[in-house]
């Protein structure tokens, strides 16, 4: 308990340290958000009076006390640019950004792990070389690319799915699978790649351990040693990969919402720093830590969970 | 009291090779031994004579870059020939090994009992309550205390000696005709080593197992082992009753391996070593592979490799001097 204390903590600072550079950040950079929002041709008048009421205009000593209260008492404050509270804004996009990233790890654990442990399997003969080649190619490409064939392909040309937009799940729930299941694809296909190999190399490391040849001299065959020995043993890389996967696509798949026309916490984000947003772009950051946590905390989890030595060390 | 000197399993001429870009690489050239029914026998050799790699050829478990060629004759079949599901068959049923670390041979996310469990999930068709009652019973054999408990430990909880004793139950527990056991105490202090050669001695007593001992430590092999097969850069060397062995060694390297076990009345003084070390596999020489280390070497050693001569009805040697000035 007292290690995830420490590491809490640690999460905390960094957090923190991150929002403080981002407050910097937005010092100096030019252009600021009643500028961004009313647009170059309004009147000097009409941006004086908006910079008022956004609170631009107070001193910096200020707008940092102000800043910090906020940040303490968990109020993420109001949107310069919308107007409308951050939380509310980020919690309308969860959705989406949540389904797609359900949806994709659904498909990177289903594909990734079995196909990596096939190539694991044949080694260096030709279906292992294959499966290892085809991953290398899939890791290659860029998923803008990837989800504009998709779109191509499946929208277009074979008009199984609408292309771009999102249908709510409680409006329509067959519409919203149909809506992201092309995304999430676009999104997981280079984490399938990168999961196969990530995979194959697992595996083909705990190969080598006394513990395969003893398991074999049982009379195991292969498929058995790999399934109830090795799997289990080679997991703890993979999952920290998928861990790290998961908490990327959490936090926005900002070039996959754009092609796909999708509300998500990524194109947010992007919104959030070219106009300006300071208050919408802390309370992103502070979602992504967020995630961040909640991610690695499962992960610990998960761990102790395969592994009993790693139990036995927090204990102790 | 006829079934004694059947014969279980005959190795003739066993070469093993590793394939190379270049060429191949023997680590095994042109080995024969036999154990019989119920026999414990010992091969001895430094490390890195081909000791493991003969063991694991004995299993089908070499690597599938290797050539294996030659006989190994089980009980009427030659395993050599066997089909991959067949060998999967034998192995822990009929022959099975246990390996040098027990820390590292036991799968550590996997409960010691359920290890054991798993070769009579293999090779019977008991029902799972008959299979736990085997493999406390077999828990209770091998010495480890408080089975029930014991099932449900992971190997990093037991002591080495535990340990080793959960991979031997998993070695009997199909009650196999033999057991390889490649350097099973050489991982453990001194007090534990004496319980678990005990304890190969005792199921070899108990069961009709015949059991394959290895070990770089000529001290232990005597202590169990019935016949030695002496073994140097992937040749027997010589061949001999334990104590024939001690009493009246025929070859130079297992005077040099006598000389250097540490004695008694040797406390506190360096301790003797054989000069030079064991040859990679890579070497290749013409005359006797020991003769670079030997202390009586002379020109036909050189040049010539010996033949295994018998100076005896069970004692073979493979030097141009034995059983003469030696
Ligand atoms: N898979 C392998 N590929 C190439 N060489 C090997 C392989 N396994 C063992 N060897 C070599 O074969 C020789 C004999 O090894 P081994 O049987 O493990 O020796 P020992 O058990 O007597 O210490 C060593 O020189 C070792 O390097
Ligand atoms: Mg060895």
């Amino acid at each position: 308990m007292f290690v995830y204390l420490k590491k809490l903590f640690a999460m905390f600072l960094t957090v923190l340290l991150v929002l403080l550079i981002t407050f910097v950040t937005f010092e100096i950079i030019p252009g600021n958000p009643a500028l961004s929002r009313l647009g170059v041709d309004a009147q000097e008048s009409q941006y004086e009076a908006l910079a008022a009421e956004l609170g631009l205009n107070d001193p910096l000593e200020i707008r940092l006390s102000r800043w910090l209260k906020g940040l303490f008492t968990g109020d993420l404050g109001i949107s310069m640019r919308y107007s409308v509270p951050v939380s509310e804004l980020i919690l309308d996009r969860l959705p989406v950004t949540i389904s797609l990233a359900v949806m994709a790890l659904v498909l990177i654990v289903l594909i990734g792990i079995p196909l990596g442990i096939v190539s694991a399997k044949y080694g260096e003969r030709l279906p292992g070389i294959l499966i290892t080649l085809i991953s290398q190619i899939g890791m290659a490409i860029p998923s803008f690319w990837s989800g504009i064939i998709l779109i191509y392909i499946f929208g277009i040309v074979l008009r199984w799915v609408s292309p771009g937009g999102f249908v709510p799940w409680s409006q329509d729930a067959y519409g919203a699978f149909k809506s992201l299941i092309l995304p999430a694809v676009a999104i997981a296909l280079p984490s399938i790649a990168s999961i196969i190999r990530y995979t194959r190399n697992s595996i083909m490391d705990q190969m080598k351990n006394d513990y395969v040849q003893l398991a074999l001299s049982k009379g195991l065959n292969l498929n058995s040693v790999l399934l109830r020995h090795v799997l289990k043993n080679a997991l703890i890389p993979i999952i920290t990969v998928l861990g790290m996967i998961a908490a990327n696509i959490l936090g926005g798949s900002i070039v996959i919402e754009q092609v796909f026309t999708l509300p998500g916490v990524g194109r947010l984000l992007i919104n959030a720093i070219t106009t300006r947003d300071l208050p919408l772009v802390q309370g992103m950051v502070l979602y992504i830590a967020f995630i961040i946590v909640v991610i690695n905390f499962f992960i610990d989890i998960i761990y102790t969970v395969i592994d009993p030595r790693i139990r036995l060390v927090q204990r102790g | 009291m006829n079934c004694e000197n059947e014969s279980l399993i005959e190795i003739k001429d066993l070469k093993i090779g590793f394939k190379t870009p270049e060429k191949i690489l023997h680590a095994v050239k042109g080995i024969s031994l036999e154990v019989r029914k119920r026999e414990i026998v010992g091969i001895v050799g430094e490390s890195g004579c081909g000791k493991t790699v003969t063991a694991l050829s004995i299993m089908r478990l070499l690597p599938d870059n290797t050539i294996v060629t030659g006989n190994i004759n089980f009980s009427g079949i030659n395993l050599l020939s066997l089909k991959e599901d067949e060998t999967r068959e034998i192995r822990g049923r009929d022959i099975s090994m246990v390996f040098q670390d027990s820390l590292s041979s036991l799968n550590p996310l996997m409960k010691v009992g359920r290890q054991i469990d798993e070769n009579l999930m293999i090779h019977t068709s008991l029902d799972n309550r008959d299979r736990l009652s085997e493999v406390l019973d077999i828990m209770d054999k091998v010495g480890l205390p408080d089975p029930e408990q014991t099932y449900e430990k992971y190997p990093h909880e037991l002591s080495g000696g535990m340990r080793q004793r959960i991979a031997i139950s998993i070695a009997i527990v199909c009650n196999p005709d033999l057991i390889i056991a490649d350097e099973p105490t050489t991982a453990l202090d001194v007090t534990v080593q004496a319980q678990i050669l005990e304890l190969l001695r005792k199921i070899n007593r108990e069961s009709n197992s015949s059991i394959v001992f290895i070990s770089h430590n000529l001290g232990v092999i005597r202590e169990v082992c019935s016949k030695v097969y002496v073994m140097y850069a992937g040749h027997i060397v010589e061949r001999a009753p334990a104590e024939t062995l001690f009493t009246n060694p025929g070859h130079p390297y297992t005077m040099g391996l006598i000389k250097a076990l540490p004695k008694l009345e040797s406390k506190g003084k360096e301790l003797f070593d054989i000069r030079g070390r064991v040859p990679s596999i890579a070497d290749l020489t013409q005359g006797c592979p020991f003769e670079p280390r030997c202390d009586y070497s002379f020109e036909r050693c050189k040049k010539e490799f010996p033949d295994l001569k018998k100076i005896d009805s069970d004692h073979e040697v493979r030097c141009f001097l034995a059983g003469g000035i030696l």
